[in-house]
């Protein structure tokens, strides 16, 4: 490289630092004539330089670029509008002067898209400025839901908002804490509304705020191309938005400092074609760019499989920057390095910031996320690649989440990730208190991994042992844990965990509830990783273990009941073993029925009807969302093989008779008591007082509705939807009311419902309660169409009590009477 | 629920307001420039698997913020639970965290004149917890440096005067 080369690439470099810096103030929106100077003198000198250097991509873009400088001094376009491709013309610019100064000879690549975008932006008919990430833009935004109708507010009002709906979710929590209990519907009634109004006000300021990370990517995959072609490397860009969104306010911000980090992947990360092939690596680079929501964080990473931070240079780079000596720096390892250059970076960008100077390269991503109050951490081992991960704070985080207690302590877990809660009996096995034991569960879905939340989150045992487990599942992690008490529902406003607590897998976040105090909230992924359960191993637990029932295919369970000849009952799937509680067994034989697993479980008895009764252990028969319980005396045996039916014996619920270690046996059907359950569902509720019709498609909502409805003393009818009713006269002289899921009921158009109450006629009809996730007034207007009495939220359990406590205050008399 | 009290103003004239702190036994001046508020500690919620000088996590007009116990964090004497005591909230621009103490004398203001030099660091760990003293007639009161608080949160060394 001759000598006038390298003073101009020199000169260039220190010269486009600047100007990059200078470009950043063109973004506000005021006219800046000095710079638009300094930028074209900046562009004319390279042009000029270029041309007698013979360097004729440089001056390609520098000439195309003057153009645009030239309507930008006439004040034909407006600063703003230029300043993104004035930046993309710079970082191509250095680009460019970066392979060039490492004398790789001429810099390939091509900029027919850049010089298309400067050459149509400089057109005097042209009004508005083209992106070179338009084309993407567009493609995303036809995917948005966005109507055409739009308005511009500022980001301040937008923060304004958001910080107002967040003190009234605040408020409203608070005001629920207050009448917590209280059954008076002058105050429960208008709270309810209020309830519902916030919610779509919450919904509202949520959907303005967010953008797709989907937006976010949108020409990352152009851009990675364009650079890579320009520095002769192949690369694959892998884009995994994970369904994130982020904070319209940070999205420039963020874009930036992604765009930094590809670029940084792409230049120094990947290694060149020929290197990559004597490493024996892929010819084809890997930049893996992903997002992940949790909580009030945005998580970005950026990882490539490049050739990652060497200990030396991270040494050097620390040492260059003037926060360690040499000393310091020699006996650290790779990981603590990548550690220190983080915090070096964000506070030398702290201070470029404080001096108003525009980073280049890496630091622009440290810039960025330090403007925005980020967190950046990095990952590194030689040779393999690193990973950038960004953690952005997010202000959209208001979500429904379940309130636990665990050892006394009050977590949070977000109501997405919770699929079934249920109670299991005194009897049922579960982890020992001490050391912590990770068991398994049977639920619907299959073996769960299970601990107790106590020893995981506090790190001390309740003072019972926890009977109530919850079902989570999120992102390819399943898992189960036992909680000592489920005491409410809140919309919490999701924070990020507080820096020192960052590194607590266990928790996604912060939150405050409504008596003022604050809650850590749990993270699904943290507690799988906790229990050592990942999803591929929780697979194998799924297999493995079955600790409360056997499920062997082909297999037969033997049992005694009404009688002293075994009999036999295939075991499949829907067929578990279960030992009922005293309770619930004294439930069981009295009623008829008993809760098994949150769920209100029909009884069946193979005894005659004036026979005596007992339930201790029982066979747990389910298809779908229909259940039954078979009272037996014993289980004998579970017999790993199937069973011949010899010969049909006639018997209802029989399959017929077949040998059984020479003995022959009677083969029970399970199917016929699951149909025998189906006609009786509905009659059973005759028996009952106090009764109450559930129709809740959601099994979380309709277990959960149903505990506390039997914990109020209601017996309580729980179906999945109006279907499943249909065909059976409900029994009208014991309902207090129906509790009927607003878009259950208009699923045949609201036909059921009002068949329904014409059976029960007006003057006796019992009030039919609507439940809908968000009870706002058009969801009101909606039930008022499908003569329910009145809606409730799905979460609002104090008001659809109180409602329920007067309804029933109504019916009592009558029933005196 | 959590009382707040307004702090002073950082700094007046040319002298630099301090808050008195005392925890462990020993008091320590805390910048009032970076102090947000000074409240007592009515709830705090546990955040197990924390560092040990993170007792847990409070909700303040701020939003939930880490609960850190200065005693705890200087390898002092600490209390069994910081719950009911006093705290002052301090922020550093972008995060803030509530620093737990055994009690708050009535703020005060410094110059440079009261100011000896500052102590020597050990090595590069831990970070420094101390950015100087000041000496009040006869009393030499150790000024926190509560910067590696929002960087580093590692517990320190036993800190003491000896150092002085």
């Amino acid at each position: 490289m001759n000598e006038l080369l390298r003073d101009f690439l020199t000169e260039s470099s220190e010269q486009l630092a600047l100007v990059g810096a200078q470009l950043a103030q063109l973004e506000s929106d005021r006219p800046n004539a000095r710079i638009v100077a300094n930028v074209s003198r900046l562009i004319r000198t390279l042009k000029g330089a270029s041309g007698i250097l013979n360097l004729p991509r440089l001056e390609r873009i520098a000439d195309d670029a003057d153009a645009l400088m030239s309507r930008l001094h006439d004040g034909a376009t407006r600063d703003i509008d230029a300043a993104p491709l004035l930046m993309s013309t710079v970082d191509r610019i250095k680009s460019v002067i970066d392979i060039l100064a490492q004398d790789r000879g001429a810099p390939g690549g091509e900029d027919d898209a850049l010089l298309a975008a400067l050459r149509k932006a400089a057109s005097p008919d042209e009004t508005r400025l083209p992106s070179p990430f338009e084309a993407d833009f567009e493609k995303a935004e036809q995917t948005s839901e966005r109507g055409a109708d739009t308005t511009c507010i500022s980001h301040d009002a937008l923060d304004r908002l958001t910080a107002l709906a967040r003190d009234l979710v605040f408020t409203r929590n608070q005001l629920n804490e207050i009448v917590k209990g209280a059954a008076d519907p002058a105050i429960a009634a208008p709270l309810h509304r209020v309830s519902g109004i916030l919610d779509e006000l919450r919904e509202s300021v949520r959907a303005a705020r967010a953008l797709p990370a989907e937006r976010l990517f949108a020409g990352y995959s152009v851009f990675a191309q364009d650079l890579a072609s320009d520095l002769g490397k192949k690369v694959e860009l892998v884009l995994d938005d994970g369904g994130a969104e982020v904070d319209r306010p940070l999205f420039n911000v963020v874009r930036e400092s992604l765009l930094a980090l590809i670029q940084n992947a792409l230049t120094h990360g990947i290694e060149s074609l020929d290197e990559r092939l004597r490493l024996g690596k892929p010819e084809f680079g890997l930049i893996e760019l992903s997002a992940v929501q949790k909580a009030g964080l945005v998580t970005l990473t950026v990882s490539d499989d490049g050739r990652g931070f060497n200990s030396q240079w991270l040494r050097q780079r620390l040492i260059a920057f003037g926060s360690k000596t040499s000393a310091e720096v020699e006996p650290l390892l790779n990981d603590e390095l990548c550690r220190l250059l983080v915090a070096t970076e964000l506070c030398v960008s702290n201070r470029l910031l404080e001096k108003d100077l525009r980073p280049s390269g890496l630091d622009r991503a440290f810039a960025a996320m330090a403007r925005i109050g980020g967190a950046v951490s990095l990952r590194s081992a030689p040779g393999e690649g690193s990973a950038f991960t960004l953690l952005i704070p997010s202000k959209l985080a208001i979500a429904p989440a379940v309130i636990v207690v665990a050892a006394g302590e009050r977590m949070a877990v977000l109501r997405s990730a919770i699929v079934r809660s249920f109670e299991i009996g005194q009897a049922d096995p579960t982890p020992g208190a001490e050391p912590m034991v990770v068991s398994t569960i049977e639920t619907p879905e299959g073996v769960l991994p299970l601990a107790r939340l106590d020893l995981l989150a506090t790190g001390r045992a309740a003072a019972a042992d926890p009977r109530i487990v919850l079902h989570i599942a999120a992102r390819r992690v399943a898992l189960a844990v036992l909680v000592d008490e489920i005491i409410g529902f809140q919309d919490v406003v999701l924070e990020p965990l507080p820096s020192p607590l960052r590194n607590l897998s266990l928790y996604s976040g912060v939150a405050a509830l409504g008596d003022g105090s604050a809650v850590m909230v749990l993270d699904p992924a943290g507690l799988a990783r906790a229990l050592g359960v990942s999803a591929s191993n929780a697979v194998r637990v799924g297999v493995a273990a079955r600790p409360i029932s056997q499920r062997v295919a082909s297999s037969m369970v033997i049992f005694r009941a009404a009688g002293k000849s075994p009999r036999a009952l295939p075991i499949s799937s829907n067929l578990r073993v279960l030992r009922l509680t005293e309770a619930q067994s004294l439930q069981a034989t009295q009623e008829g029925a008993t809760a098994i697993e949150g769920r209100l479980t029909p009884m069946a008895w193979l005894s005659g009807e004036d026979a005596p009764r007992s339930a201790n252990t029982v066979l747990l028969l389910q298809d779908g969302e229909d259940h039954i319980a078979l009272a037996v005396e014993e289980v004998i045996d579970v017999i790993p093989e199937a069973l011949t039916v010899e010969f049909a014996n006639g018997r209802p619920g029989a399959l017929g008779v077949g040998g059984v270690r020479g003995a022959a046996t009677e083969i029970l059907d399970p199917n016929f008591f699951l149909d025998r359950r189906k006609r009786r569902r509905l009659l059973d509720l005759s028996s009952k007082r106090k009764s109450i019709l559930l129709i809740e498609p959601d099994a979380f909502f309709r277990n959960m509705m149903m505990h506390a409805l039997i914990k109020r003393g209601f017996q309580v009818c729980a179906l999945s939807g109006v279907l499943a009713a249909q065909g059976a006269a409900p029994p009208a002289d014991l309902l207090v009311g129906a509790l009927i899921d607003v878009d259950a009921a208009a699923a045949d158009g609201g036909a059921w419902v009002r068949k329904l109450r014409a059976g029960f006629g007006e003057m006796h009809a019992p009030p039919l309660f609507g439940l809908a996730s968000h009870a706002g007034p058009a969801m009101r207007r909606r039930a008022s169409a499908l003569s329910f009495t009145c809606v409730f939220g799905k979460f609002d359990r104090h008001g659809l009590f109180a409602a329920l406590a007067l309804a029933e205050s109504m019916v009592a008399p009558e029933k005196a009477a | 629920m959590i009382q707040l009290t307004p702090i002073l103003e950082g700094e007046v004239g040319a002298q630099r307001m301090y808050l008195p702190a005392r925890c462990g036994g020993q008091t320590f001046a805390i910048s009032a420039a970076s102090a947000l508020a000074v409240l007592r500690l009515d709830n705090l919620t546990l955040a197990y698997g924390a560092p040990a000088h993170v007792v847990g996590v409070a909700n303040t007009k701020f939003g939930v913020v880490a609960v850190i116990c200065l005693a705890r964090w200087l390898n002092l004497c600490a209390p069994a639970s910081a719950l009911g005591g006093p705290a002052v909230l301090m922020g550093n621009g972008a995060e803030i965290i509530a620093l737990a103490v055994d009690e708050f004398a009535d703020a005060f203001a410094a110059s440079h004149e009261h100011a000896v030099s500052a102590p020597l660091q050990q090595g590069p760990a831990p970070p420094p917890r101390l950015s100087g003293a000041l000496r009040l007639g006869s009393q030499l009161i150790s000024i926190l440096d509560l910067s590696s608080l929002f960087d580093s949160h590692a517990p320190a060394e036993n800190v003491s005067l000896a150092a002085y």
